[in-house]
């Protein structure tokens, strides 16, 4: 996207933006966008977006944000249901909407099958993870704490590698993933989707991170042991 | 800070990771002119999966043939795997994303084949196999 033919408006101003800016965009994306950018706006003052529109969608990049929850996006993402893709790029630090103008055509969907090289690399990977980080995981919390850096493994696989910081406070595990590329709100969900034990979520684009808690339970363990038994 | 990824950096990685750089940091200086003059390389980070590392040339407004051949051409090492080469328009970037050869492994596998052509081509094992097999018809020769 070239910087100079996107209209950039800012949100702050207490004029509307031009009008000769906003022709170029439908009623409809009009809507969302203003929707989209009054919710952001609650929590970041500074919050200007540009837009391009092409034939089949429009892109629309939200600049000036400092951090972003998963309620916030998740409160961002059902807004419209024209709203389909949902990222944050952390090198050029912006929140990117994709909202398409009409339905995809149908195409068959092909299912990807991880090969065994794949999980097996998977598996090393957190293995020697979990192995570094010996003194601050417990046994009994091990199972859980694998899941979750395989989600993190699943974010970057195939680009850059993240440096994970984990840190034990009681009965938290909090961790940090650095060095991010892009995020995707479906990615977050499927974090949050592993458990109840996994809580605030919350991606800084300042400074390139993800961060959230894993809450050790009762329930985890005592399933565990469960499973153990009847083995 | 502990790095999620499936290799760990080693000896040989660290030295074809400078000479790639090196190598990239030349090829950049011929092509920086015109509107590429602000064109300048910068380390992403290690792969997840394979042992490889991803490099990215920023500010490339220009963008010809020659320029991506040239490129091309610095990966065709031997100690090169495979690369990937993503060209985004959005930021006016080129990714690379190249996977290196572990060279111990590939010398080992070829010193085993070549003991084992060897060996099972020398015609002394079968005719010590038939000399086993019928020591008074093939011990004759001898």
């Amino acid at each position: 996207m070239e910087p100079n033919a996107i209209p950039v408006f800012s949100l702050t101003d207490e004029t509307p933006p031009t009008p000769a800016g906003l022709k170029a965009l439908d009623n409809e994306d009009r809507a969302v966008i203003t929707t989209v950018a009054n919710k952001l706006q609650e929590k970041h003052k500074d919050v200007i977006f540009s837009t391009k529109v092409l034939p089949s969608r429009t892109l629309v990049n939200f600049y000036n944000l400092n951090a972003l929850s998963i309620e916030e996006l998740r409160r961002i993402n059902i807004c419209n249901h024209r709203i389909k893709k949902l990222e944050i790029h952390f090198s050029s630090a912006t929140l990117n909407l994709t909202l398409w103008k009409k339905e995809k055509p149908p195409r068959a969907k092909e299912r990807k099958n991880v090969g065994t090289n794949e999980t097996k690399n998977m598996k090393r990977a957190v293995t020697s993870f979990v192995e570094k980080q010996a003194s601050t995981i417990r046994e009994s919390d091990e199972r859980v704490i694998r899941a979750v850096l395989r989600v993190l493994l699943r974010w970057t696989w195939g680009s850059a590698a993240s440096n994970v910081v984990c840190h034990q406070d009681g009965d938290r595990y909090s961790f940090t993933a650095k060095n991010l590329r892009t995020v995707s709100f479906k990615q977050l969900q499927e974090l949050v989707e592993l458990g109840d034990y996994v809580q605030g979520v919350r991606v800084n684009i300042k400074e390139k991170c993800a961060a959230f808690y894993v809450e050790r339970t009762t329930s985890y363990i005592q399933e565990n042991r469960a499973k153990r038994r009847r083995t | 800070m502990p790095l999620l990824s499936a290799q760990s950096e080693s000896k040989h990685s660290e030295e074809f990771r400078s000479h790639i750089k090196s190598s990239l940091c030349q090829a950049i200086g011929a092509f920086t002119y015109g509107e590429n003059v602000d064109m300048m390389l910068s380390e992403v980070g290690r792969t997840t999966g394979r042992d490889g590392y991803i490099f990215e040339i920023h500010h490339v407004f220009t963008l010809n043939e020659g320029m991506l051949s040239t490129f091309r051409h610095l990966f065709q090492n031997d100690f090169v795997d495979d690369f990937d080469q993503d060209i985004d328009f959005e930021n006016n970037l080129i990714r690379f994303t190249v996977y290196f050869c572990d060279t111990g492994q590939k010398n080992k596998r070829g010193c085993y084949m070549y003991k084992a052509f060897f060996s099972f081509n020398n015609p002394c094992l079968y005719y010590g196999l038939l000399c086993i097999w019928n020591p008074t018809r093939y011990l004759s020769f001898l």
